[in-house]
């Protein structure tokens, strides 16, 4: 249990600066889009906003698309690079637990963390925009975003995937394999299209939590 | 020394920045609240005067709703119903369907239809627009067969006219040489300044183009079945055209703009009338025409004129509406004291700085200065050195975007100035 | 004397940069070619006048370079990253201190090299971004086209310049507000959306920007070198 909570924390020694960054752009970036909507409807008036807003179903939201994207990037790669440039993982093979776990717990982590920088966010978002649009927009609001938070997810456990790879050439090919599996997060559809493809982003998320096994085995046959 | 200098301009870079994002910020945050009044004019055949109509928001803040009163230049006010009455020419498919159109008018006859097809609205502006030097000539006797459709566009350069094929990007040697010959023939003297055609295309195919050489003389060239026909027209007055717009209804040909300002309208015969406008150099407006009238729409700030003129174009009436400028809120005052200046960059005209009035904003950089010189003075920057005079005056002129400049990119302190400070200790 | 040590100092950046170079100016190859072949796809579909036309003329404009926006800013900062990263996480530059040539004639080495890898790049973009447009469209359309990637161009200069001057600052507050600076200069440059040819007029001042943002990265390599936090 001990070790754990060392593991936890060397974990959280490395990405404490990244995490509040994200945590600071993913809150910044959904403030900004509220204040905008509120601008927007103060301005142009509520009654002609609203239908605007249905008639043409603008996205008001879409500066938040690529953020997701980000937190992962930020998080991930604070928290895999250090660990293939200095080997530093050498170190932490040496306690008491078998090699899998110590990268799972690695892994769920940056999970955890990744949840609490944006979905707080989120919630928040979702009470100030429900001050000013109805439940029949905001739900389909949420829906829309839903692909980009789970892109976040996924991108993480592909970043984990990349970096536990030793072998170059094949780092190149799942980086490849990534950018394409990526693009279907984050296509550019209509509000509230994407809950049918709902289903099959978090099959893909649930996989891609899985790869980092692969490649640790790899990794890890590497090092012994 | 270089150091400090390059601090200068990571400075006014962090101002630049700062200039362009906070105000937007701040106006995203709080936005003015006013309604403005929306004011639409029209002229009344049947009273001889212009009608207002003004939708005016309720007072009640809360609801989003108004009405629509009208009000003749006198200040007689109108019901609704009487409006339509008098408006008849405005209005015909709402009479027509109500059964109340009459069939006659001021004692000409008319139907609904020959109404309707009388009407027209298009816009016509004192500026030239986007221009590439790059366009179509489609021939008179396109519609009747396709063999006549171009594949090419045309370009007038200094050695002549120029057909270039797109789909191999060449020159279309023999059909070149033929429109130039032409054109030379014609006295046109090479490059040419600026070509129009209508956007209609039937219209565009009937005409062709309106296209000014070097010397400023004016031109009509198009194509009848592959065939080049140049023509020299006359303008209208001895200046140079700065743009032509053509119009949509039959009796005008063209609108031309010259260059001190003057308006003509071109008719199908090519000649001319001048427009008895004032000065419109900048202006673009509306131009919109009924069975009677051709009425011209001129914008100004805060401000429209409308101009009637009858079909011979002679001057009927005028009017100019008067529009309130939306009462600056709190936010904004406060915004103009906070804010020196914005910065921000347009398509045509590249990057401009929006000053506030300098009685606003000078008292806040002032203060804001007074505090720079008091946390310089206690940090222990002496004044004489001139980087910190050069800091002071970037808060004075710059104001809150200056004060963010130099306390992201510090001053480093020079050998004595870190003595000085040092001394009290020792 | 001081000629061996440039070359030794170019080297040594080379060694450091060349796969981020290489990796980015494949990318940016790759996108040029791929938007003139769409292009020609469209052409070979609806033919070359239509084509030409709706680029021209089109309200929004038909911009078909627009895939072209972010690759300098790519290019900059991977060459950036490369080259100044592994000076600041393992303090490398301070070996570099050791050399007998003043520190600041050294990191305008290290600018120096990597402006001029940005301008090659840069300029095997716009050569081959002409040799494609200069085959399909006539030059009045290419000459506005070339204007309106002027700024993109430019954005690479002032990104690297930024990235040299953040990687080198000490201080991790202040490297965060001047990311938050250089990314709302960058925004005046990375304009599109605009018929071609626009943003003329910007050209000049933006190239005073380009220019005295080149100094940037000596003040923080000051700061760095003298252990200021």
């Amino acid at each position: 249990m001990k070790t754990l909570k060392h593991l936890i924390y060397k974990e959280w020694l490395k990405t404490r600066w990244f995490a509040s960054i994200a945590l600071l752009l993913n809150l910044g970036v959904l403030i900004y889009i509220f204040i905008a909507l509120r601008s927007n409807f103060l301005s142009a008036g509520g009654t002609i906003y609203l239908s605007t807003l249905m008639t043409y179903k603008t996205q008001f939201f879409s500066l938040y698309r690529y953020i997701p994207l980000g937190i992962a990037l930020l998080i991930g790669l604070s928290q895999f690079v250090p660990e293939i440039t200095d080997k530093r993982i050498k170190l932490a093979l040496h306690l008491p637990i078998h090699n899998l776990q110590i990268i799972y717990i690695m892994v769920v982590y940056g999970f955890v963390l990744l949840f609490l920088t944006m979905i707080p966010g989120i919630l928040i978002f979702t009470g100030l925009i429900s001050v000013y649009l109805p439940a029949e927009i905001t739900i389909p609001v949420l829906q829309t975003m839903s692909p980009w938070l789970l892109g976040g997810f996924c991108a993480y456990f592909l970043i984990a995937t990349i970096a536990l790879e030793p072998a170059w050439k094949f780092r190149f090919l799942y980086i490849l394999i990534s950018y394409k599996v990526l693009t279907l997060f984050f296509m550019y559809l209509s509000i509230g299209n994407a809950v049918s493809l709902l289903p099959v982003l978090c099959l893909i998320t649930g996989l891609s939590g899985i790869a980092p096994v692969y490649t640790s085995y790899r990794f890890n046959k590497g090092q012994l | 020394m270089l150091t400090k200098i390059i601090r200068i301009i990571a400075v006014l870079f962090a101002v630049i920045a700062a200039a362009t994002v906070l105000p937007q910020l701040y106006y995203t945050t709080f936005p003015p609240e006013g309604r403005s009044s929306h004011k639409n004019i029209c002229y009344s055949e049947i009273l001889g005067d212009f009608i207002i109509s003004e939708y005016i928001y309720s007072t009640d803040k809360k609801q989003a709703t108004g009405q629509t009163v009208c009000y003749d230049r006198h200040g007689k006010s109108y019901s609704r119903d009487s409006v339509a009455r008098l408006l008849l020419l405005d209005n015909v498919s709402q009479l027509a369907y109500e059964g109340r159109f009459p069939d006659t008018i001021c004692g000409i006859a008319v139907t609904p239809e020959l109404v309707s097809s009388e009407a027209f609205s298009q816009y016509h502006s004192a500026q030239p627009g986007l221009y590439y030097g790059l366009c179509e000539l489609r021939d008179q006797k396109s519609y009747t067969t396709r063999t006549l459709e171009p594949r090419d566009l045309f370009r007038i350069t200094p050695e002549g006219i120029q057909f270039i094929v797109c789909a191999t990007n060449q020159i279309d040697e023999e059909k070149s040489r033929l429109f130039t010959n032409c054109l030379t023939a014609a006295d046109f003297r090479f490059p040419a300044l600026r070509m129009w055609t209508s956007p209609d295309k039937n219209i565009s195919e009937a005409i062709g183009y309106y296209v000014i050489d070097s010397k400023n003389e004016l031109y009509c060239l198009s194509m009848n079945q592959s065939v080049p026909a140049v023509q020299k027209l006359e303008k209208p007055d001895s200046r140079n055209i700065r743009n032509i717009t053509f119009g949509k209804s039959p009796d005008i040909r063209a609108i031309l703009n010259t260059e001190n300002g003057n308006m003509y309208i071109q008719h199908p015969d090519q000649s001319y009338t001048r427009l008895e406008l004032p000065d419109s150099l900048r202006k673009s407006g509306r131009l919109t025409g009924n069975l009677f009238y051709r009425i011209f729409t001129l914008p100004a700030p805060n401000q429209q004129t409308t101009f009637v003129f009858d079909r011979n174009f002679r001057l009927v009436d005028s009017c100019t509406l008067y529009f309130q400028p939306q009462p600056q809120n709190t936010a904004g005052i406060f915004g103009e004291f906070l804010f020196p200046f914005h910065i921000g960059q347009t398509a045509w005209e590249g990057f401009y700085a929006d000053w506030s009035p300098v009685k606003r904003f000078l008292w806040l950089n002032l203060v804001l200065a007074g505090i720079t010189l008091f946390y310089k003075r206690r940090n222990g920057y002496r004044l004489s050195n001139p980087f910190v005079i050069t800091d002071i005056l970037f808060v004075t002129i710059f104001g809150i975007y200056g004060l963010m400049g130099i306390s992201a990119f510090p001053l480093k302190k020079s050998r004595e100035e870190i003595l000085n400070s040092q001394s009290p200790e020792l | 004397m001081m000629k061996r040590y440039f070359l030794h100092l170019f080297y040594k950046e080379w060694l450091k940069t060349r796969w981020a170079f290489l990796g980015t100016l494949l990318l940016g190859t790759a996108t040029i070619l791929y938007i003139f072949i769409a292009v020609e796809n469209k052409i070979t579909l609806t033919g070359a006048k239509t084509i030409l036309l709706r680029i021209l003329y089109d309200e929004p404009p038909v911009i078909y370079y627009a895939s072209f926006l972010y690759i300098p800013l790519l290019t900059a900062l991977a060459i950036g990253i490369a080259q100044y990263v592994p000076e600041v996480i393992q303090k490398r530059i301070r070996l570099t201190l050791h050399l007998p040539v003043k520190n600041n004639i050294l990191i305008s080495g290290m600018a120096g090299f990597g402006l001029i890898l940005l301008t090659l790049s840069n300029l095997l973009y716009i050569g081959l971004f002409l040799y494609y447009n200069i085959r399909l469209f006539p030059e009045e359309l290419t000459k506005p086209v070339m204007i309106s990637l002027t700024p993109w161009l430019l954005s690479s200069y002032i990104a690297y310049n930024f990235i040299a001057m953040i990687a080198m600052e000490p201080n991790k507050w202040r490297k965060v507000i001047y990311s938050v600076i250089a990314y709302y200069i960058l925004q005046l440059f990375l304009v599109g959306n605009e018929p071609h040819g626009a943003f003329r007029e910007s050209l000049p001042i933006m190239t005073l920007m380009v220019l005295l943002s080149s100094g940037l990265v000596l003040y923080s390599s000051q700061r760095f070198y003298k252990g200021e936090k």
